[in-house]
C-alpha cells in the first residue's frame, strides 16, 4: 500500500477518502525538465534576438554564438539524455502515443467544443494502489508533444547546421554537413526556403510552450505541477 | 433522414476539410493580385556621370525622386539616375555602417534569393576608402562576388557620411554574374540591407528607368508591381498572429473549463487495482456507443 499521509473522514461515512502521496516523476525526469526549460528560454530568446535584429547581450555575432551553443547543448539535452532515460527507466509505454490517444484527443476536442457532454471527458491517469505505480499517466497531448518535440529538435538541428555552414563552413564535419543537405533535399524540390522551415519549427516551440505553460499552472494540474518540482503528488483513493 | 451524434461529427469533419481547402485555394491565387509600391525613377540626365573629381555631381540635387533607407540607418538615401547606356546611383549611409548592399530582384520576393544580382560596398575605415563589389546572391550566405566587375564608383565622405557615386551601363554582357539588364522603361524591384539591418523584413522598392528629362514627368509615379510572396512579411505577420491567437484561445479555455464549467470528473486520476488503461476500441465504445 502507498504512503498514507492523512486520512479524513465524511459525516457521510458511506465513503472514506484517503490521500496517497505517490511519486509522479523521477529525480532524472525533473532535472531534465527543467534543465530543457532553462535551455529552451535562452534558445528561443537568442532566436527571437537573431530574427528580429535587436540584440541585449552583445552583437549580432555573440548572439549568434550563444543561440549556437545553447542548440547543440539542447540537441544533446533532449536527443540522447532524453531517450536514455526514457529507457533506463523504461518509460516508452508511458511517453510513446498510440491510436488510443489520438482518439482521446479527438473526443477532448469534441467536448471541448460540445459536441460530446462532459461525462465522456477521458480519463488519463490510473494510479494502481498496489503496484505503486501509474500505469497512465499522461494527458494523450502530452505524449503526442513528448515525440513531436524531439523530432522538431532534430529538424531544428538540422536546418540550424545547414544555415550555420552556408554562412560560416567549416565549423561542422563535412560528412554531417552533407548527411543534412541531403535530409533537406526534398525541401529544394519544392523551393521550401530553410530558414522559413526553421523559422516555423520556432513557431512551433513558441506555440507548444505557451499551451504547456498554460495548462502547468490551472488549478486543476497544481498537483501534477507539485510533481515535476518535488517528485511526489498527492491523489485521492475513495473506499466504500 | 435522422441525424445522428456521428453522422454529425462526420459532417462538421467535412465542412473544417472543405473550409481549409477553399482557404488554400484563396491564399494561392493572391499572387495574381498588384499593389502600389515606393520606389525610384532614374529620369534621364542627358550627361555622364564624372567619377574621381572628389566632389558629388550635382544633378543629383535636381532629382526629386529618392527614398529614405531606413537600414541604411540615420541619413541614409538613395538616388538613381540614367543617360541611356548607362544607370548611375546616389547612395549616402553613416561611414559607422560597416556595409551596405542593394539587391536587384526581377519581381518581389524573399531577400538573397539565389542568382539575384546585387552591389556590396565596404568600408575600410583607416584610411577611409569604400570597397565596391558587384555581386551575384548565391542563397541566404555571403554573396558571391562576380568575375566580371561592372560597376565603378567614387567615394566622398562628409559629416560621418559616406557619399558613394555608383556608375553601371545598362548591358553587362555578364551572363555568369547574373546582372540584370536595365533599358528604358524597365521596371526591377530592389532590397536595401547593411551591417547594422540585414536580418527580418526588408521593403521592396521598385526602380522605374525613364527616358524623360529630368524635370519631365512625374517623380514618383503609381507603379504596380506583383504581390509575391514576401516571406520577411509572412513571417512576421506569423510572429504576431500566433501568440495573439494562443493568447485568445488560453482566455477562451480558462474562462469555460477553469472558471465558468470545469470538467465533470476535474482531471482525478483512477486509483484503484481494478483499471486498466481501455483500448482504442473499449474508448470508442464507451464514447460512442448508444448505450
Amino acid at each position: 500500500m502507498a504512503e498514507t499521509k492523512s486520512e479524513t473522514s465524511k459525516p457521510k461515512a458511506i465513503e472514506t477518502e484517503q490521500i496517497l502521496s505517490v511519486e509522479r516523476y523521477k529525480r532524472s525526469q525533473r532535472i531534465h525538465h527543467w534543465i530543457h526549460v532553462v535551455l529552451m528560454i535562452f534558445f528561443l530568446f537568442t532566436g527571437l534576438e537573431l530574427f528580429l535584429g535587436m540584440y541585449f547581450l552583445g552583437d549580432y555575432s555573440d548572439t549568434r554564438l550563444f543561440h549556437v551553443i545553447f542548440g547543440v547543448f539542447i540537441g544533446f539535452w533532449d536527443l540522447i539524455v532524453f531517450p536514455a532515460i526514457v529507457i533506463r527507466f523504461k518509460k516508452y509505454g508511458e511517453l510513446i502515443p498510440t491510436p488510443r490517444d489520438f482518439l482521446d484527443m479527438f473526443i477532448i476536442f469534441l467536448c471541448y467544443i460540445r459536441i460530446l457532454p462532459d461525462s465522456k471527458y477521458p480519463h488519463y491517469d490510473y494510479y494502481n494502489v498496489d503496484k505503486k505505480k501509474y500505469i497512465m499517466k499522461y494527458h494523450p497531448a502530452q505524449k503526442v508533444l513528448s515525440l513531436s518535440n524531439l523530432i522538431a529538435i532534430f529538424g531544428m538541428g538540422v536546418t540550424g547546421v545547414v544555415l550555420s555552414e552556408q554562412s560560416n563552413a567549416g565549423h561542422v564535419p563535412s560528412i554531417i554537413v552533407d548527411i543534412f543537405n541531403l535530409i533537406l533535399l526534398p525541401l529544394g524540390w519544392f523551393a521550401i526556403d530553410i530558414r522559413l522551415v526553421h523559422f516555423l519549427i520556432f513557431l512551433y516551440f513558441l506555440t507548444t510552450t505557451m499551451v504547456h505553460f498554460y495548462f502547468a499552472i490551472i488549478p486543476q494540474n497544481r498537483e501534477r505541477l507539485r510533481g515535476m518540482i518535488t517528485g511526489k503528488e498527492k491523489i485521492h483513493l475513495k473506499k466504500s | 433522414m435522422k441525424i445522428t451524434r456521428i453522422k454529425f461529427i462526420m459532417i462538421m469533419f467535412i465542412i473544417f476539410l472543405s473550409a481549409g481547402f477553399i482557404g488554400t485555394s484563396v491564399l494561392g491565387s493572391t499572387t495574381a493580385v498588384t499593389q502600389s509600391a515606393r520606389g525610384f525613377v532614374a529620369p534621364n540626365v542627358n550627361t555622364s556621370l564624372i567619377l574621381n573629381n572628389g566632389q558629388v555631381e550635382s544633378f543629383w540635387s535636381e532629382i526629386t525622386s529618392y527614398q529614405n533607407i531606413s537600414e541604411f540607418g540615420e541619413g541614409g538615401f538613395v538616388k538613381f539616375a540614367n543617360n541611356e547606356t548607362h544607370l548611375f546611383s546616389l547612395i549616402v549611409y553613416p561611414q559607422s555602417n560597416d556595409w551596405v548592399s542593394i539587391e536587384f530582384e526581377p519581381e518581389p520576393e524573399v531577400c538573397m534569393a539565389n542568382l539575384n544580382d546585387g552591389w556590396s560596398f565596404y568600408v575600410n575605415q583607416n584610411p577611409d576608402q569604400i570597397e565596391a563589389r558587384d555581386i551575384q546572391f548565391v542563397g541566404t550566405v555571403m554573396p558571391d562576388n562576380d568575375v566580371q566587375m561592372d560597376i565603378s564608383t567614387e567615394e566622398i565622405f562628409d559629416s560621418s557620411l559616406v557619399y558613394l557615386e555608383v556608375v553601371r551601363p545598362f548591358e553587362t554582357g555578364d551572363t555568369d554574374g547574373f546582372d540584370i539588364a536595365f533599358y528604358n522603361g524597365s521596371l526591377n524591384m530592389m532590397q536595401f540591407a547593411s551591417k547594422d539591418d540585414h536580418i527580418g523584413f526588408h521593403e521592396d522598392f521598385y526602380l522605374l528607368i525613364t527616358d524623360k528629362l529630368l524635370g519631365e514627368g512625374s517623380a514618383d509615379p503609381d507603379v504596380d508591381i506583383p504581390v509575391g510572396a514576401n516571406l520577411g512579411q509572412i513571417k512576421f505577420i506569423l510572429l504576431g498572429v500566433t501568440p495573439v491567437g494562443i493568447l485568445v484561445f488560453i482566455g477562451f479555455h480558462a474562462f469555460r473549463r477553469v472558471v465558468s464549467s470545469p470538467i465533470e470528473h476535474k482531471y482525478t486520476r483512477i486509483v484503484d487495482n481494478d483499471h486498466n488503461p481501455p483500448s482504442f476500441m473499449e474508448r470508442w465504445r464507451e464514447t460512442f456507443s448508444s448505450k
